[in-house]
């Protein structure tokens, strides 16, 4: 039975392996050309074959060298910081900066647990309130600070 | 009298329409009443976007209203031609950029961005400008026929260097014309070919002005002509190809584009701020030094252009052999 | 002597009241605009391009000059303290820098940052107005092949850059060079990669990868752990400044740093980029303890920053001697002098001496601004980090997306910077770093394309890499490199055999 001993590894080399294919699959339609007159597919063919091997290299040393266990995933924080950029991004338009601003702020709060609200509310006027005025007023971006345009 | 309800109706549509139309001659009067957007095609610090910048700050007074750049970059121009074809008709945001880029998207993509015809209006033009047939200075080639000749005796060990499709399509046309077998060298930028033309490598290249008066005037490199059909004020004594037997009418021109929809008298107003701008001296010397001529048309004339080159552009591609993308 | 008369023209122009004035308002708008992750120096000249419109040339040139070092100041700034690179240049300073700050020792980074910084710069002065056209000339020398050599060269370097398995570094750099060949070939014209998607055709934006890769992970990756990161402040001078044992320890790096970044910066595209990460390579290789490295050594901070100041400074050379500006910023530059009337070349130099030999005055003296007002700045910046990471991590993270967003106002970019988080996030769970795959993915395209290039011109034969002696002397190099690389593995792995 074989025995993971280093998954820092094996995940390391899964995923180049993942990688390496995806650069092939996704790259049949390009032309292979020859060494002397490469075609657009020759280098992203070659490159995805390095890293494929690369991968496999990496998941058979994980079988033999001990390396260390792979740190919990907490996906509280990765969901939230994303969640916050995504609203941002999708909010920027239509609500404005302020909005927007305040909304990520506040979403990107519940990335912790024990989160204050009021402190979280204040910090997010002032981060909306700051940056409309640097950012739209004072460095005139092509960003709405509003409602509107 | 009983006013019926028909009547009524009646009178109401009418009043509104009234009320609609009047709203809208309102608008016109009371534009600009907000911010404006100049869209950039290209990236802040690009050619492209001194130029909208350039324009943006000579239009602040005429305006007298923010005039904000905004740079929606990628896909040569084609997500911006959308971002413009999809904004709102009110002459809040204009699109300045090069007509005959938006005229080729037509033909150099299997799915263009926008539908020219439909989409998108001229306001006003902005100048026009050549591409040009640079070799290296201390080459022996002083005039086209010259290198013709050479580049018939090289035959295919002759190589030539474009940056862009309107070079590669001037290159073509050169080729096709006087059966040379010179093969073509693509690079990302002009700049990218200077070395490469000066130690021989290449023998000629087909590129945009800004490059090639700029190494012109510094004497790495000579301009044996331009792409245009006529000679350019800016810079009079360059032939045309077309003068050399090599006919063709590659013109580069720069406009002031708004989604179509926009109402009429704030085209027109556009149209005036442009005007204005381009007829300064100052704008003058600013264009002469990209190689340009100051360029003047009604919206119509313009969009007649445009239309032009879409059907010319179709041809030039079809000639060259783009791959469209 | 003809240079020190210039000089003094120079400065006469330079020191003039207006144009102190004006050099200080650019260092000033520049450094905080670089300290704000996201926007860097490009989108700050082009946003205060127009306000120089009305200023005399030289004054205008002298403002904007000032907002770029400014910004790489700031950017310096930023890698060092949030761990957020402010341009690609950066990228090596966070790698030591920002363990320097976790360990408290952020002001000693700073300090070092700023001092070397401004030794490169003074150099790299120097360099311009004694060398400025011979060293044009030298860059003019370079085609295609060399071009590709130095690609080669750069990208070995990438490897030595990481302080883990040297086996997923290699693979980094290599997923780097795949993701760099997303977009439009410019030899064949085909899209690759792009899934159909146009925000794809020039390529991934660097911003959002980056961003995505350094600063967001940081962020998760602090809120991770059961405590929030407290720096530990004091109030000690002590901690605010390099000690004595710190100058010890980088000057060298700083002196080796702005020799390879005077250098490198002639050459157009990645100068300072190449540079920096060059440097950080130099130095991990003569340490006498490379194991340090990583973990908060100084060198790592010192040589990198010297030797990217050095390269802005002497990346102006191209564009004052030649009229070719060698990366973006520089071709900002030229616009703006084309505005201004000025057709840049070697012609400035003869025409209008007083312009030339003013800005070349003002850099030192931007230089010496930037040194007065970033180091008591350090007092502020450190005290900022004892600001509650909990009311800090939404301020920096809501600057990155804004940053992000403002310069390319598309929903996409945002996407990216997730897709980038997430990537990155993974990643590092399984010890992989960043570092050399973004090196990967800017010296990957350009290397393909030169190499491509070259065959074409010489029609298929590849003996033209040899032929050329730059080509030949950096593919010499490379090779050297890598044996340097090579020897220490071979002999390690002989001795755990033997041992065994």
């Amino acid at each position: 039975m074989l025995r993971v001993r280093s998954p820092r590894d094996l995940g390391a080399g899964l995923v180049f392996v993942a990688i390496g294919a995806a650069g092939i699959v996704f790259g049949q339609g390009l032309t292979f050309g020859s060494a002397a007159r490469m075609g657009p597919g020759y280098f992203p063919t070659l490159l995805s074959y390095l890293i494929i091997a690369i991968g496999l290299l990496l998941a058979v040393r994980s079988l033999a060298t001990d390396g260390p266990r792979i740190e919990a995933v907490s996906f509280r924080p990765l969901v939230a910081i994303i969640a916050a950029i995504l609203i941002f991004g999708a909010l920027i338009n239509r609500t404005g900066l302020a909005l927007a601003a305040a909304l990520l702020t506040i979403v990107a709060a519940y990335a912790r647990r024990d989160v204050d609200l009021k402190e979280t509310l204040l910090l997010a006027v002032g981060l909306a309130l700051f940056t409309v005025v640097v950012f739209v007023y004072g460095l005139s971006q092509p960003l709405p600070a509003w409602w509107g345009r | 009298m009983q006013i019926t309800r028909k009547q009524f109706m009646r009178g109401a549509g009418a009043a509104a329409l009234a009320s609609a139309v009047g709203a809208r001659d309102a608008r016109a009067q009371d534009y600009p009443s907000q911010d404006i957007r100049f869209v950039c095609a290209f990236p802040a610090g690009s050619g492209a976007d001194v130029l909208v910048r350039y324009f943006a700050e000579k239009a602040r007074p005429i305006v007298n209203r923010t005039i904000i750049v905004e740079n929606k970059t990628g896909a040569g121009g084609n997500i911006a031609a959308e971002y413009v074809a999809r904004a709102k008709p009110d002459g809040y945001t204009i699109f300045v950029h090069a007509g005959t880029a938006v005229a080729a998207s037509q033909s150099l993509f299997k799915k263009p961005p926008i539908d020219v015809a439909r989409d998108i209006r001229v306001a006003a033009t902005i100048n026009r400008q050549p591409f040009m047939l640079v070799v290296d200075a201390k080459s022996a080639y002083k005039t086209v026929a010259d290198l013709t000749a050479a580049m018939k005796q090289k035959g295919d060990k002759a190589s030539y260097a474009t940056a862009a499709p309107t070079g590669r399509i001037m290159g073509e046309l050169y080729r096709l014309k006087e059966g040379l077998k010179a093969v073509e060298v693509v690079y990302r930028s002009a700049p990218d070919s200077l070395n490469e033309i000066l130690s021989g490598k290449i023998d000629f290249g087909m590129h945009d002005p800004v490059f090639s008066l700029a190494q012109a005037r510094e004497g790495r490199l000579r301009v044996l002509a331009v792409s245009t059909g006529k000679r350019l004020d800016a810079v009079p004594d360059l032939p045309t190809m077309t003068e050399l037997g090599i006919p063709m009418d590659l013109t580069g021109w720069w406009a002031a584009m708004v989604p179509t929809g926009t109402p009429k008298p704030i085209v027109d107003k556009i149209h005036q701020w442009f005007v204005q701008m381009v007829s300064t001296d100052e704008t003058k010397k600013f264009l002469n030094s990209f190689g340009g001529d100051p360029y003047i048309n009604t919206p119509e004339q313009g969009q007649a252009l445009l239309e032009r080159d879409v059907k010319d552009w179709g041809d030039y591609v079809r000639l060259a052999k783009i791959e469209p993308m | 002597m003809d240079v020190l008369q210039n000089l003094a023209t120079g400065f006469g122009a330079a020191l003039s009241l207006n144009n102190l004035g004006f050099c200080l308002l650019g260092c000033l708008l520049g450094t905080l605009i670089g300290v704000l992750p996201g926007i860097g120096p490009i989108p700050t000249i082009a946003m205060l391009l127009p306000i120089t419109f009305g200023l005399d040339p030289l004054s205008s040139l002298i403002m904007l000059a000032g907002i770029y070092y400014g910004a790489q100041y700031g950017g310096s700034t930023t890698s060092i303290l949030v761990n957020i690179p402010g341009e690609a240049a950066s990228i090596v300073t966070t790698i030591d820098g920002h363990q320097m700050a976790k360990q408290g020792r952020a002001g000693a980074a700073l300090g070092v940052a700023a001092l070397g910084s401004f030794f490169a710069g003074c150099v790299g002065t120097v360099f311009i107005a004694a060398f400025g056209p011979p060293l044009a000339a030298i860059a003019q020398e370079f085609n295609s092949p060399d071009y590709f050599s130095l690609m080669v060269l750069g990208l070995v370097t990438a490897v030595v850059l990481a302080h883990g398995s040297v086996i997923k570094a290699i693979g980094m750099v290599l997923v780097g060079l795949l993701f760099g060949l997303v977009g439009t070939d410019v030899n064949s014209g085909v899209t690759r990669y792009t899934f159909g998607v146009e925000e794809l055709w020039d390529g991934i934006d660097f911003l959002p990868m980056v961003i995505g890769m350094f600063g967001i992970v940081e962020i998760v990756r602090n809120l991770e752990q059961p405590e929030l990161p407290r720096t530990q402040v004091s109030t000690k001078l002590r901690d605010l400044w390099p000690s004595l044992q710190d100058f010890k320890e980088s000057w060298r790096a700083v002196l080796r740093g702005t020799g390879l970044g005077s250098l490198l910066g002639i050459l157009p595209g990645g100068g300072a980029v190449l540079a920096a990460f060059a440097s950080y390579t130099l130095e991990k290789k003569v340490a006498a303890d490379p194991s340090r490295f990583g973990k908060g050594a100084i060198e790592g901070v010192a040589g990198p920053e010297s030797a990217n100041n050095a390269a802005a400074q002497t990346s102006f050379i191209p564009l004052l001697t030649l009229g070719l500006p060698s990366n973006a910023i520089m071709a900002l530059m030229m616009g703006a002098m084309i505005i201004q009337g000025i057709q840049p070349g070697s012609a400035v130099m003869t025409k209008r001496p007083d312009l030339f030999w003013g800005m070349v005055a003002s850099m030192w003296i931007g230089n010496l601004m930037l040194l007065i007002i970033n180091l008591p700045l350090i007092g502020i910046w450190v005290k900022l980090l004892s600001v509650p990471y909990r009311l800090l991590y939404p301020a920096i993270l809501l600057f990155c997306v804004i940053g992000i967003y403002a310069t390319n106002t598309n929903f996409t970019q945002i996407v990216m910077t997730v897709v980038f988080a997430v990537f990155g996030y993974i990643l590092v769970k399984f010890d992989c770093e960043p570092a050399p795959l973004v090196l990967g993915f800017i010296l990957g395209p350009l290397m393909e394309e030169n190499l491509r290039r070259s065959l074409v011109i010489s029609r298929g034969d590849p003996i033209v890499f040899l032929e050329r002696p730059i080509s030949a002397t950096l593919l010499a190099l490379t090779v050297g490199i890598i044996v340097l690389i090579v020897l220490p593995q071979i002999r390690k792995s002989r001795e755990a055999a033997f041992q065994e």
